[in-house]
């Protein structure tokens, strides 16, 4: 498993127009629920079923090369858990799951949220380096590991 | 009996009695004069009698009697109307001159009869006039201290005087009125929205305090005072008051014997209660009183309503008048709407906060006008730094704030650090060093530091503080 550093700041939706996943019209649609009701562009895209969260995930992927993880397989050492706070996961949608040395890999809903990116690397003052996973599989983790914390 | 004829005859009238031994010492000269012409000679002897004198001076005195008498019967009635006139005339109206004449002193005595009757009658008109004029009189004074009393209150309510000012005067105009010498009043808590005893003035007001009123419970609905304020009307608790248990215990906790309660309402609204009363058992209220104390509690009602007008109006303003930034009581709900968006957006959202270093100094030295001038530029250089997504505020004194939607830590200190930059620049070219000012700023950003607005404010409150003792004109994070 080769992680992947972040290569653009690309949004979501321009992104899966260009695989054809959805038309500008879905994506102008999406923004307009998104300011309303709010959440995350993916997460609208799926509510919306104009997407499927695997589309996304491999929108990302194949564009980005962003590696996708199937968070459902996967264990995660609870001292990795504590190097981000709870709320900051829950608001950006990641989750860490690995650290070695001074290099965090995270797994994130959105890895192209720099910010996100940027703040886990300031709490952390690790390197960060991120993975691709649904959001459901992200908030079911987070529930799990850090409820167990 | 005569001797008081005598006197009214001869003592009440002395120019008329002269006039009259005048005419009457003449008649009996001229008489004697007469009888002496017809009879040279008197002292010889007529048809055999020796002396024809004493005859004569007996027929002269007789005649002088009668004409006497005549004389005292046309002069006594003039004397007697006289005498009543004067009296008549020194006021006393009741008199009557008795004359049983048909003459012309008869209908003299009748026509002054008349005429004092008519006066009496005139002057007992007037007395009526001057009663009713004298309660018309107490009446408007009566009106004019009611008005002037209200004007005085809606002076205060108009010249924005502090609400306990106004209530103060309120309470002290009710021992103005109805005998009263004790009042208080019941008000809202705004806080709590609990019925309170708020002030109380007048004789037992000490007493009052001291036995704990303030802390009386009032329920809505419930006891008398409860009741009462529900009513929207004014009740009086006079004599007349049928006793219930209720007002057995209002009178017992008040301390009073009479009382006027009238509700503080207005469109609707209950503020509370305006209770005046007094330790007079027999006191027995009346529509005039009820009239005072209703508009007493509606200018009340009044001042309540424009106070909590004023309150709403701070709660609406969002901006600072000196420097046309944000207020402090905006930023704070607009930071904590922003963090809602943030967290729905899945972004971050940072709060920036700046002090101005040494600023208390600078005002010492330069006074309040500089600073004043100082605050408005550093206001421009925030103005002119931040994006229209971005919301800049002056958060206390002389400290800033900025709320930067969508940014995090990295971004919200390169702008923090450029406004840093920024005032140091312009004020770096002052002659006297105490005039460069320079800031300090910390960045908190959310979800890392906090995740609602008073955390944010919390947490860069402390790296302020540890900016600003480092030495400030730094921004820490």
């Amino acid at each position: 498993m080769k992680p992947y550093k972040r290569a653009t700041t690309k949004h979501l939706g321009e992104l899966l127009v260009e695989r054809g996943v959805i038309d500008k019209e879905q994506v102008s649609m999406a923004v307009a629920y998104q300011k309303e009701k709010g959440g995350l562009f993916g997460e609208v895209l799926v509510e919306l079923k104009f997407a499927t969260e695997e589309d996304i995930a491999q929108a990302l992927t194949a564009q980005y090369g962003f590696p996708y993880l199937p968070l459902s397989s996967y264990e995660i050492d609870l001292k990795v858990i504590s190097a981000v706070p709870e709320h900051v996961c829950r608001q950006f949608c990641l989750i860490p799951i690995d650290k070695i040395g001074m290099s965090l890999t995270l797994a994130m809903a959105d890895p192209l949220n720099v910010q996100a990116v940027e703040d886990v690397e300031l709490i952390t003052s690790c390197a960060v380096q991120t993975f691709v996973g649904t959001a459901s599989d992200i908030k079911e983790a987070i529930d799990k590991y850090y409820k167990s914390k | 009996m005569v001797k008081i004829y005598f006197r009214k005859l001869f003592l009440s009238s002395k120019k008329l009695k002269n006039e009259l031994r005048i005419a009457l010492g003449l008649i009996t000269l001229i008489l004697l004069v007469f009888l002496g012409y017809l009879f040279p000679g008197l002292d010889s002897s007529l048809f055999g009698v020796k002396s024809v004198l004493p005859f004569i001076a007996f027929v002269a005195l007789f005649i002088v009697v009668i004409s006497f008498l005549i004389i005292i019967q046309i002069v006594e009635p003039v004397i007697k109307i006289s005498n009543e006139a004067r009296l008549m005339a020194g006021g006393d109206w009741n008199r009557v001159i008795e004359l049983a004449r048909e003459d012309e002193i008869g209908e003299l005595g009748m026509a002054l009869n008349q005429m004092t009757r008519r006066i009496k009658d005139n002057v007992e008109q007037l007395r009526d006039f001057s009663k009713q004029t004298e309660s018309i009189n107490l009446e408007v004074n009566r009106r004019i201290l009611i008005l002037s009393s209200l004007i005085e209150i809606s002076n205060l309510i108009a010249q924005s005087t502090d609400l306990e000012v106004i209530l103060k005067a309120g309470a002290d105009k009710c021992l103005e009125f109805g005998g009263m010498n004790f009042s208080c009043l019941i008000l809202r808590d705004r806080a709590t929205n609990e019925f309170k005893v708020h002030l109380i003035s007048g004789d037992k007001s000490d007493q009052l305090i001291e036995s704990g009123i303030k802390g009386l419970e009032i329920k809505l609905g419930k006891g008398l005072i409860g009741k009462t304020i529900l009513k929207q009307d004014v009740t009086i608790i006079d004599s007349k008051t049928e006793s219930s248990s209720e007002i057995s215990e209002f009178k017992k906790t008040f301390l009073v014997d009479s009382a006027i309660l009238a509700p503080i309402t207005s469109k609707g609204n209950v503020f509370g209660l305006l209770i005046a009363g007094n330790n007079d058992s027999h006191f027995t209220g009346s529509s005039a009183d009820k009239e005072v104390f209703y508009l007493i509690s509606k200018q009340i009602a009044i001042a309540v309503t424009n106070d909590i007008l004023k309150d709403e109006i701070r709660k609406l303003e969002v901006t600072d008048h000196l420097t046309g930034l944000f207020n402090n009581t905006f930023t704070r709900k607009r930071l904590n709407e922003e963090i809602k968006r943030a967290v729905s957006l899945q972004q971050p959202c940072s709060f920036a906060l700046f002090s101005i270093d040494r600023f208390e100094e600078f005002r010492d030295v330069f006074g309040y006008i500089a600073a004043e001038h100082a605050l408005i530029t550093i206001g421009n250089v925030f103005k002119e730094s931040i994006s229209k997504d971005e919301k800049a505020a002056r958060f206390g004194d002389h400290e800033f704030a900025l709320i930067l939607s969508a940014k995090n830590k990295r971004e919200s200190i390169k702008i923090a650090e450029e406004i840093r930059k920024k005032i140091e620049a312009g004020f770096a070219k002052e002659e006297d060093p105490r005039k460069r000012l320079t800031c300090s700023g910390a960045i908190a950003e959310n979800p890392i530091d906090g995740v609602t607005a008073e955390e944010l404010i919390l947490k860069s409150g402390v790296i302020l503080a540890e900016a600003m003792n480092k030495g400030g004109n730094g921004i820490m994070h």
